[in-house]
């Protein structure tokens, strides 16, 4: 049994910055692998996990494909979609984001695909 | 051609950022972009009024491979006009090629992103291009700050995961006032798309559909991991969205992109050995 107060804290945690993992010489792939860490470790404690991508303008898909395809590997397709909250700053940044996650899912839910290969 | 003979490539025509203008070059300049040329040559460019970074990053990246494979490449700049000598130093080209000191891309004056070499995919390359934007145009709009940013990184990041290029990726961009939009030129010599995607699927051999296939998304070559085919489509999408202009220029295949956000494909005069990606936007709200 978990207490009231540990409940709360495993449905409310801070949300994890990804500006603020992102280090000077990073790859996209590196810094999208060390949020991805993060966000494992989040889910031990919580049911849901933010992730927060404010200031980070210029990532492209590489970055996103290794976050989701890395935490839906460890933590499983259902439990990623059902608990992991993003948060985009932008409407372009999000249509970017959105790609990498359908592109992710259909391959983790399908590995094998033969030649299409999407 | 025998190692110790010497070609003389003359341009005498301008070489701006346009396919008309790097057709031409790349016909006259044939033999010594392909690979299978051992001897080595001399680009003389002193009848050349005009240079781009699409320009720029072509000869330098001639100029690089060739002499990792022990040939003596040259290039003989333009001396005039000005402006034209100006850009040459400034875009590093005259200091690649040892006619030059090292490009001061702080400059106040400097339009110019210096050409720079990334064997590495790092997070923020964009960086010193939209630096150079928001020197010159302080109210650059978030959204071509983020397009540039992903457009770039793309680019980059494919070539690193796919290409095998010997040069690496080659960049190299120029902010225009006037205009205000900045053109950026990304090069690298290896692979190709139609070879690299040919792995997997053999379609992707004709270099035409190989570009159409990587253009509509959706197809990888999964060298790593992280790929998953979306690379050039996102940078398609992000070159549409500010009504920009884009070219992608490997082996026999080139797709060109105008404003109105159609691309067509062609053929190109050479075998191109890797991938051009030449794109320019507009920095300021696309919508006024």
């Amino acid at each position: 049994m978990t207490s009231i107060h540990e409940r709360a804290d495993m449905t409310s945690p801070q949300p994890i910055v990804a500006k603020q993992l992102l280090l000077p010489r990073d790859t996209a792939t590196d810094a999208a692998a060390r949020v991805a860490a993060r966000v494992v470790d989040a889910f031990r404690s919580s049911e849901t996990v933010t992730v927060d991508f404010q200031g980070l303008r210029g990532v492209a898909s590489s970055y996103f494909n290794t976050l989701f395809r890395t935490v839906g590997e460890a933590i499983g397709c259902k439990r990623m979609q059902e608990g992991l909250s993003l948060r985009y700053e932008s409407d372009a940044q999000r249509a970017i984001g959105d790609r990498s996650w359908t592109a992710v899912l259909a391959m983790l839910e399908n590995p094998d695909p033969g030649h299409e290969v999407a | 051609m025998q190692r110790d003979q010497n070609l003389l490539i003359r341009v005498a025509f301008n070489l701006d950022d346009r396919w008309s203008d790097l057709e031409l070059f790349l016909e006259r300049a044939a033999t010594i972009v392909t690979p299978t040329n051992h001897a080595s040559w001399t680009l003389d460019l002193r009848d050349c009024a005009y240079l781009g970074p699409d320009a720029a990053v072509l000869i330098a990246g001639l100029f690089d491979r060739d002499r990792q494979r022990g040939l003596v490449p040259r290039v003989v700049l333009p001396e005039g006009p000005e402006p034209l000598r100006a850009f040459c130093s400034y875009v590093g080209l005259a200091h690649r090629i040892g006619q030059g000191p090292r490009p001061t891309p702080d400059h106040p004056r400097s339009e110019t992103v210096p050409l720079h070499t990334y064997y590495q995919p790092i997070a923020n390359a964009e960086r010193k291009v939209v630096r150079l934007v928001h020197e010159h145009f302080p109210g650059v709009t978030e959204g071509a700050e983020l397009a540039l940013g992903v457009a770039i990184n793309e680019v980059i990041q494919n070539v690193c995961d796919h290409a095998e290029s010997p040069i690496g990726a080659l960049m190299a961009a120029r902010y225009f006032q006037t205009r205000r939009d900045v053109r950026v030129a990304i090069l690298d010599l290896g692979l190709g798309i139609p070879r690299t995607l040919a792995r997997v699927l053999p379609a992707a051999n004709d270099p035409q559909q190989a570009l159409r296939l990587v253009v509509q998304g959706g197809v990888s070559s999964r060298s790593k991991a992280s790929n998953m085919g979306l690379g050039v489509s996102n940078l398609v999408a992000q070159v549409r969205g500010r009504r920009g202009e884009l070219l992608l220029l490997s082996a026999r295949g080139v797709a060109r992109m105008t404003p109105d956000g159609v691309v067509r494909y062609d053929s190109a005069p050479v075998d191109f050995p890797g991938t051009a990606v030449f794109f320019r936007m507009a920095v300021d709200d696309v919508d006024t």
